[in-house]
């Protein structure tokens, strides 16, 4: 049975997605009348659940990451103090990130250590900063103060209102530069293995050479000025029939693998995907 | 060319098709139709040639040089003593490619258990950890030797692409394996990876349907499987018929692709060509209304 259910779900979902698909979607002026979308309504549904089982599979995903990392620091890794680092800091960020999102539940000391208050500016000039814990159409409810008390601020004296956030300020200042670093990696990459792929060694590799040289030449104004054109018009003869031919080649003959795999799985005739 | 001869069926056929396209609305998306007979006709060609390679009839598969150094790549490596890398692609389970190599993992988690080489699985996914760890048990289960599975070595590492990449680069420099296998869907990171990879000394296979990351992987890796050979690979590795005969289904409905694409052409060029003439003054034929018709089976 280990086998046999989830073979059964994935026939199940399968059709019933590959169904929803097909079905018409609602026209109100259709004539015939269309029946309302119920496999919409169906294929809506399953991706719900589909989403719920990304968000509790990856609790599978810290669960790994903690057991390997905690094990080496345990044992230790030469590497102990960056797998320390790397759990402190997915900790802390999951301990702020919490603590923003249910800041109007949290116990006062901790919302005063781990949230940054918001700033209301209030319309005779002066300022007010806190923790808003409710709204209504006519006032605001902020807790301020040194105790935290909550006071209520009538919506017409608050001029404008900040709310920094810690875990977009993590984000912003350590994560996004952090990623570009990586990306920019790609620069030198790039070349490293442009110089290689471009190295005559044989008839392919001087066609593709050649190729090369006639794109880049093209791509750049002065290159295309210096052959008077010619390298524009070249580029243009590469990229539209020779690159596209053969990249529409392979997407044919991808998809068709795709579909044959796709249908394989959906009709349950594939099945080395699952343990036996 | 004059193809009035056929004016008359031509509109009896369109008239023919709107009424059935009318009568079936309520029940199908009409624009759909012509994907679903599609699909249809490749999934019966799919069951006829897997009901033939299961008879008996020998279907040839040309020789896939990646496919053949995958074996040398983890021999390889067990004779330096190292262990092996595979890179299941950036993407979710939902990808095609993604459950793919989800099949060709279990393929290489055999081999490598048959070595006794240890094999790294870093993903990028929490749901993708769960089939990876799976696969890779399933395939040293299918060695005859369980005792081989190591799950610390199927990690997860970031859902973040390249957090995931740097952990990747982290662990060939580190760990320094000897063969890494990259199969999968990638986007930006797929250079990077390949790039670290021969910079540690390592044998490198690559295999993605991307076109987009097809010249990285070409320039930076020992053998590369692309596009159509990626979903190959498992047919071509074990032979099964069944599986073989959908690579025959695959050949078979591209025969047709082509001749379609010819038909196409050769009708949009009479088309262009008859509206010229008529724009001159000369008498339409039909042969823009047999492109309307072709359009409408096929566009």
């Amino acid at each position: 049975m280990k086998r046999e259910i989830p073979i059964l779900l994935t026939v199940i979902c399968g059709l019933l997605i590959t169904i929803s698909f097909f079905a018409p979607s609602s026209n109100p002026g259709a004539v015939p009348p269309v029946e309302p979308p119920v496999w919409q309504a169906v294929n809506a549904e399953l991706l719900e659940w589909a989403k719920i089982l990304f968000a509790v599979a990856f609790l599978l995903g810290i669960a790994n990451l903690f057991r390997i990392n905690l094990k080496q620091i345990a044992a230790g890794h030469e590497d102990r103090v960056y797998k320390a680092v790397l759990l402190v800091t997915m900790s802390g960020f999951l301990v702020v990130g919490l603590a923003d999102t249910h800041a109007r539940d949290l116990p006062r000391p901790l919302l005063a250590a781990l949230v940054p208050a918001r700033t209301l500016v209030l319309s005779d000039g002066g300022t007010l900063d806190g923790y808003v814990i409710a709204r209504s159409q006519t006032d605001v409810t902020l807790r301020t103060g040194p105790g935290l008390e909550p006071t209520v601020i009538p919506l017409e004296r608050i001029a404008s209102e900040t709310a920094p956030s810690l875990k977009l300020w993590i984000y912003d200042k350590l994560f996004i530069p952090l990623q570009a670093t990586m990306f920019s990696l790609l620069a030198f990459y790039v070349a490293s293995a442009a110089f290689r792929a471009f190295r005559a060694r044989s008839l392919e590799a001087t066609l593709l050479l050649a190729a090369g040289c006639v794109v880049m030449l093209g791509q750049v104004p002065i290159g295309n000025e210096a052959t008077g054109g010619l390298a524009g018009r070249a580029l243009a003869f590469l990229m539209t029939y020779v690159s596209t031919a053969g990249i529409r080649a392979i997407i044919i003959g991808a998809t068709l693998g795709g579909l044959a795999t796709g249908l394989r799985i959906v009709l349950g005739i594939e099945r080395s995907y699952l343990s036996e | 060319m004059d193809l009035s001869a056929g004016a008359t069926w031509i509109g009896a056929a369109t008239l023919w098709l709107n009424e059935r396209a009318l009568a079936l609305s309520p029940w199908i998306a009409v624009n759909k139709l012509p994907t679903l007979v599609a699909i249809a006709g490749f999934g019966a060609i799919m069951f006829a040639s897997q009901r033939r390679a299961r008879r008996g009839e020998a279907i040839e598969i040309r020789r896939i040089n990646g496919l053949d150094a995958l074996d040398e790549a983890i021999g390889r490596a067990t004779e330096m003593g190292r262990p092996v890398l595979y890179v299941p692609g950036t993407d979710e389970i939902k990808e095609i490619q993604t459950i793919y190599s989800m099949m060709i993992l279990r393929h290489v988690a055999r081999k490598a258990a048959e070595f006794g080489t240890p094999l790294i699985v870093p993903v990028k996914n929490s749901v993708v950890l769960a089939f990876a760890e799976e696969a890779v048990k399933q395939g040293c289960a299918d060695a005859g030797r369980p005792d081989t599975f190591i799950p610390d070595n199927v990690r997860y590492l970031s859902d973040e692409q390249f957090a995931y990449c740097a952990g990747i680069a982290g662990i060939m420099n580190r760990e320094r394996p000897a063969a890494n296998i990259m199969m999968g869907m990638f986007f930006a990171e797929s250079l990077i990876l390949a790039e670290t990879g021969f910079g540690t000394g390592a044998i490198q296979l690559a295999g993605t349907a991307r076109y987009e990351q097809l010249p990285f992987f070409v320039a930076a890796c020992d053998y590369t499987i692309m596009g159509e050979e990626y979903f190959a690979v498992t047919a071509y590795l074990t032979r099964e018929p069944g599986l073989v005969g959908t690579i025959r289904a695959s050949d078979v409905t591209k025969v047709a692709a082509m001749v379609l694409f010819v038909l196409g052409v050769w009708l949009a060029t009479a088309a262009v060509n008859e509206a010229a003439g008529t724009a001159a003054g000369r008498a339409p034929g039909a042969a823009g209304e047999l492109f309307a018709l072709y359009q409408r089976l096929f566009g």
